[in-house]
């Protein structure tokens, strides 16, 4: 063997090996002894295919390599093979023998016979045969291993992931807040790998009182996303806290979420963070940016208002911060983001988006329009992209219709030809009439069935498989006299109709926080209808309580 | 919406939005389902579909062992019910 790294390594390799040597010529086996017995663990003989066979069979996890004849009593070489390959696709085989048929070398090929050694034979070639064998063997587990490895590692970023999902709090998740406006709350998370070093929660403190964190752990990889999860945890905990006992204090978030998160990072480390409050009450926006990106809010006159940083990023060595405050007494919309998205190049010139976000956000009504208009600036995305985009809806819109119904099957139907003629009077487009007037009935058909007459899904399955569900709903029908209440709105956005549906019922509503585990998986059989109705809306929005919804349609 | 039926074939030409479009399908195929256990639903155009109607097909499916077949000639719709993980369940295939 050469005495090269790679032949070394095999030649170690080699010494943990058991070769089955299958040969009737008592010469021939002497010989393989000789030159073997210095290379290998064991060697094992047999003396015709049968034997050689049985001995494989019996120890077939300890016999590594397998040099046979071809001519041999009771069974020849090539049968054995047969069996061989039959219940071993891999083990390496050496063909030695005299043998010049094409039609027995032909099905040795095909029975995947490795090597082929012809007699008599010779010390150098049967080696390198070997040395070969040995290679392939190494070469079969290191793919083994790596195969191995990546299952564990998808295994784990998919568990990973599903963690971070559970770490990223959203109380807002389709949600939107009512006060004297309503405010559509939406969110984009798209990290670039499975562990992101962007992070952010949205919490309720109370009724018309928001806070939000990003967090935008500096640099890429696993020590960005360690602190960013650990810092949003921690947020999540201490509002949790400071939820039960009424006792929110901007301040105290802050300088408490500091000194849990200071002793954790490392020396060099600094961390990007957004801490907004938002009070709509006092109609005060209340922020502490650590090297953050702008705020960018629009004022009811279109106009672009940025908030900067008020802070330097956040290291080990900050002992203070900054609080600022903006009355929001005017401001329509907001977006909180992470560096990903300006920093992203474009295909115009490879400008950053940075250029472009500002007229993005103006011409944007919902994030799913700053979304569109962000992905078809770019060629691929660079970095993680985070954002919240909060927008207050004009109660000056246009009113189209508002209607009360009573909790019956045959309002129902009055109720889609009502809706169905609102929408005539809008466009002539039958795609966007049909897609809206879908979304109605389906979520007309919740605040009927599940809100007013507060029928569970797990009653309705039953009803539905015992075909009892129509005559079960005539008669809950009966005793309830509750009403289900339809406003249509117009919003002219730029150059686009936005048209604005909400459906209120007098039903104790439901934990608008299972429409996450939906959305995350859509193979659960409930909430088929929202998964629909999101597919042919805008977006949809439920109030706190889960008693009122409204859905968006653009035109 | 308008529903044509043989044996074991039912024909949806139209979209699918309403609860009375439900009540007419579920009709029909519980009507034909006491004749045959092989249906085939063909929705030549709708672009989505209720979910009352797709509860429906599971039910057929899953408690009344009808091996449903389904032939769909719109895309959006296709890429709903993938979106459902239902293409296999229902059969799904280009109409």
């Amino acid at each position: 063997m050469q005495d090269t790294t790679e032949s070394l390594e095999t030649y170690t390799y080699l010494q943990e090996l058991t070769l089955l040597c299958v040969d009737d010529n008592k010469t021939t086996q002497l010989l393989y002894r000789s030159i073997f017995q210095d290379f290998v663990k064991e060697i094992i003989f047999a003396h015709d295919g049968h034997l050689g066979y049985e001995s494989f069979k019996s120890i077939n996890q300890d016999i590594d390599i397998i040099i046979s004849d071809y001519s041999m009593p009771t069974m020849n070489g090539l049968d054995m093979i047969e069996q061989i390959r039959k219940i071993d696709k891999v083990v390496p085989i050496i063909f030695a023998s005299g043998i010049e048929d094409v039609g027995i070398i032909v099905k040795a090929l095909s029975l995947e016979v490795n090597y082929f050694i012809q007699k008599p034979i010779k010390n150098h070639e049967i080696l390198k045969a070997l040395e070969n064998s040995a290679k392939l063997l190494i070469a079969n587990e290191t793919l083994k291993k790596q195969k191995e490895k990546s299952l564990y590692h998808s295994y784990q970023e998919d568990k990973g992931f599903a963690k971070e999902l559970n770490i990223l709090r959203n109380d807002f998740y389709y949600q939107m807040i009512e006060g004297d406006s309503i405010a559509l709350v939406d969110f984009l998370y798209q990290p670039l790998d499975v562990l992101s070093g962007d992070a952010y929660c949205a919490r309720c403190i109370a009724p018309l009182n928001s806070f939000y964190l990003m967090v935008d752990g500096m640099g890429k990889g696993l020590s960005a996303s360690l602190t960013a999860m650990i810092m949003t945890s921690f947020v999540n905990h201490i509002i949790d806290k400071m939820i039960e006992t009424s006792s929110f204090d901007f301040a105290v978030l802050i300088h408490e979420t500091m000194e849990y998160i200071k002793p954790i990072l490392l020396d060099e480390e600094a961390l990007a963070i957004d801490y907004i409050h938002i009070d709509d009450k006092e109609k005060m926006l209340y922020y502490a940016k650590f090297a953050m990106p702008v705020l960018l809010m629009e004022d009811q006159e279109s106009t672009i208002v940025r908030l900067k940083s008020n802070n330097a990023p956040l290291s080990k060595w900050q002992d203070t911060f900054n609080i600022d405050s903006y009355d929001i007494s005017n401001i329509k919309k907001f977006l909180i983001y992470s560096d990903g998205i300006v920093e992203n190049t474009t295909i115009n010139n490879e400008r950053p988006y940075s250029d472009f976000i500002e007229e993005d956000f103006l011409n944007s009504f919902t994030r799913e329009d700053l979304k569109n208009s962000f992905f078809s600036k770019i060629k691929t995305q660079e970095d993680d992209i985070s954002l919240i985009y909060i927008h207050k809806l004009i109660p000056s819109s246009t009113n189209l219709g508002y209607e009360s119904f009573p909790t019956n099957l045959n309002s129902l139907n009055q109720a889609n030809e009502w809706y169905e003629n609102i929408w005539k009077g809008v466009t002539s487009d039958e795609t966007l009439s049909y897609k809206a007037s879908l979304v109605f009935t389906e979520l007309y058909m919740n605040a009927y069935e599940h809100g007013n007459l507060a029928i569970d899904s797990t009653l309705k399955h039953n009803l539905m498989d015992e075909d009892a569900y129509f005559e079960s709903l005539q008669e809950e029908e009966r005793l309830c006299d509750k009403k289900i209440a339809v406003k249509v709105t117009q919003v002219n956005h730029n150059s686009f109709v936005y048209i604005v549906t909400q459906i209120t019922d007098e039903g104790l509503g439901f934990d608008t926080q299972i429409l996450s585990e939906i959305f995350r998986n859509s193979i659960a059989f409930n909430g088929r209808g929202v998964f629909v109705s999101r597919k042919n809306s805008l977006g949809i929005y439920y109030n706190t309580k889960g008693s009122s919804v409204l859905f968006l349609n653009k035109v | 919406m308008e529903l044509t039926a043989t044996s074991d074939t039912l024909t949806i030409t139209g979209n699918i939005k309403s609860i009375s479009d439900f009540q007419d399908i579920k009709n029909r195929l519980d009507s034909m389902k006491t004749t045959t256990k092989n249906i085939l639903i063909i929705i030549k155009d709708s672009i989505s579909v209720t979910s009352s109607v797709i509860g429906y097909f599971n039910k057929l499916i899953l408690k009344d062992k009808i091996t449903l077949r389904m032939k769909i000639g719109n895309a959006e719709l296709m890429e709903l019910l993938d979106d459902l993980h239902l293409s296999k369940t229902f059969n799904v295939s280009k109409l």
